[in-house]
């Protein structure tokens, strides 16, 4: 089931065009991620399906349906909050902005406090809590009415290592009871969690691919080789056919037709180089990222 | 109707915690208070100051309590004015330039009921402010001057309410379109000192419009009857907040999609 599907998203403020015919779909229990540089349009777009603007151009659509806000939960880049409120009562208040009912708000509020790990900051008011806090706190509030879609700009930017991995849990086992879109910067991230990347430049989509499947595609492995001493690159010209990185002790690249990985390790034993390590490597996101980026 | 009861409750919460619910009050009571109080010591006060020849004899007409409540309204009019201006000025604003109004925005919350929300709770606060004051104004009017009845007392008391109802209006009509509080103070300010301005510049207009309000109130309490033209002044008034109310819920449609 299509949860959430844009066409030709476009938004044009006068002759600054921010986003330019965006194709999009986020079907349910998947997880995209929305890459790109900065002023690339990847706030607009969220900003866009989550309603906040109108699109100049384009549509927005929900199961062939106009999409309502109920279904989605959002967490802006810098969260704000009221800061005189108490973490409890901004979930209860945003939860009955979202229209749930009296009974459930109580606990419902509880439990995303604990998911995000903010219970014990319950007896502080929200204006003496720091970054990584207000971040954790965007994101309860986010969740609180059980939304089937959830709009991330930069959820793990202000956070520390710890609650980066934290929120990277947090959204893998959300996965199951919701789609899920977010902007992000660091890779990795998207690589674990996410099944498909979409990469923007200048209001652009130049990349939407399924990170599943070109992983599973690639018809030639690449192998890796790291070793203790300096490489001798001439030996090993003759095994690999193809050198993507070449580092004074650190080689990736495919070898070569009638070349199997055994005849590159024993090679390496006649002549006595200290294998560190050795094994097929996949292409990774960041490589992907920076050719697209450049192509 | 319970996303506004929840709106509601927020903003008075966070009027207790600012103490706004206090301060506001207590000012606006000591503008008031100070009129009547004033007067009542000006002989004692002008012995006092030591600037008078010796053997100067100084005679004051002992004023009417309806002169007295009159008086305070008018010193309400000008710096009650600013002061209520000054209350409002932020409570858009404020949420607006951090971004909390976004956040709210991205759940199902229309304008509407945004700014109703805002609007109800202002009105009901210096509602509430002036009926304190000015029924301690009256308690010392009576205690001090002359009485003044409750029938005249209370019909001025409701023809003033409007004109704090309009300030209000006006002020949070401006916060609609300006982005910064000191903006939204000075033209608040501009269009409330136009509009009282107008009953001496253009008299013969004016006795029809909001303009007006105190001199009918003024003039209430001195004859107890309003003037022939009493309607079409409550009339105008409050066509006028309704008129600002709708075109602020319009615009604020628009500009509220960042």
């Amino acid at each position: 089931m299509t949860m959430l599907e844009a066409r030709g998203l476009t938004k044009r403020y006068g002759k600054h065009v921010a986003v330019k015919d965006l194709n999009l779909q986020l079907k349910k229990n998947e997880c995209i991620a929305l890459l790109g540089p900065n002023g690339a349009g990847k706030t607009t777009t969220l900003h866009m399906l989550a309603g906040l603007i109108t699109p100049t151009d384009g549509m927005i659509m929900s199961d062939k349906k106009v999409l309502i806000k109920d279904k989605i939960g959002f967490l802006p880049q810098y969260p704000t909050f009221f800061d005189w409120m108490y973490p409890k009562e901004y979930l209860m208040l945003a939860g009955t902005l979202s229209g749930m009912t009296k009974k459930t708000l109580k606990e419902r509020s509880l439990h995303v406090l604990e998911m995000t790990g903010l219970l014990e900051a319950q007896k502080r008011k929200i204006g003496a809590f720091s970054g990584g806090m207000k971040q954790r706190l965007g994101l309860a509030q986010a969740i609180m009415h059980q939304p089937k879609i959830l709009l991330l700009d930069e959820p793990v930017s202000a956070l520390d290592p710890a609650g980066r991995i934290d929120v990277m849990n947090i959204l893998e086992n959300l996965k199951k009871d919701m789609a899920i879109l977010f902007s992000t910067h660091v890779l990795h991230d998207a690589e674990q969690i996410c099944d498909k990347a979409l990469i923007m430049k200048s209001g652009q989509s130049i990349s939407y691919e399924n990170m599943k499947e070109w992983k599973g595609n690639r018809q030639r492995k690449r192998y890796r080789l790291e070793t203790s001493d300096p490489l001798q690159i001439e030996g090993l010209q003759k095994l690999y056919k193809e050198i993507d990185i070449k580092e004074s002790q650190k080689i990736i690249g495919t070898l070569r037709h009638n070349v199997t990985p055994n005849m590159l390790l024993q090679y390496c034993i006649q002549q006595d180089i200290g294998i560190q390590y050795f094994g097929a490597e996949e292409k990774n996101l960041e490589e992907h990222y920076i050719e697209v980026m450049e192509g | 109707m319970k996303r506004f009861n929840a709106l509601f409750h927020k903003e008075w919460i966070e009027a207790w915690r600012e103490k706004k619910l206090v301060w506001l009050p207590a000012v606006i009571l000591l503008v008031t208070l100070l009129q009547p109080i004033s007067l009542y010591f000006m002989p004692t006060i002008l012995e006092n100051s030591n600037s008078l020849p010796p053997g100067a004899v100084i005679e004051l007409p002992i004023p009417s309590g309806a002169e007295v409540l009159a008086g305070t309204l008018s010193q309400l009019h000008t710096i009650g004015t600013a002061i209520i201006v000054l209350a409002c000025m932020n409570v858009i604003v404020q949420e607006r330039n951090n971004g909390s109004l976004m956040q709210l925005f991205s759940r199902p919350v229309n304008t509407t009921t945004y700014i109703f929300s805002k609007w109800t709770m202002l009105v009901l606060l210096h509602l509430g402010a002036f009926t304190i004051s000015y029924g301690a104004a009256w308690y010392y009017t009576n205690a001090l001057f002359s009485d003044v009845s409750f029938t005249s007392v209370w019909k001025s008391f409701v023809i003033y309410c409007l004109w704090i109802v309009l300030v209000i209006t006006v002020t949070l009509f401006v916060s609609t379109f300006l982005r910064r509080s000191g903006g939204v103070a000075g033209i608040s300010i501009l269009i409330v000192a136009s509009i009282a301005i107008l009953s001496t510049v253009m008299p013969d207009i004016a006795i029809y419009l909001p303009s007006n309000i105190l001199n009918l109130a003024t003039e209430v309490l001195n004859t107890e009857k309003g003037t022939v033209h009493m309607g079409a002044v409550l009339a105008t008034t409050i066509a006028f907040i309704a008129i600002l109310l709708l075109t602020m819920v319009k615009k604020f449609e628009k500009s509220v999609k960042f």
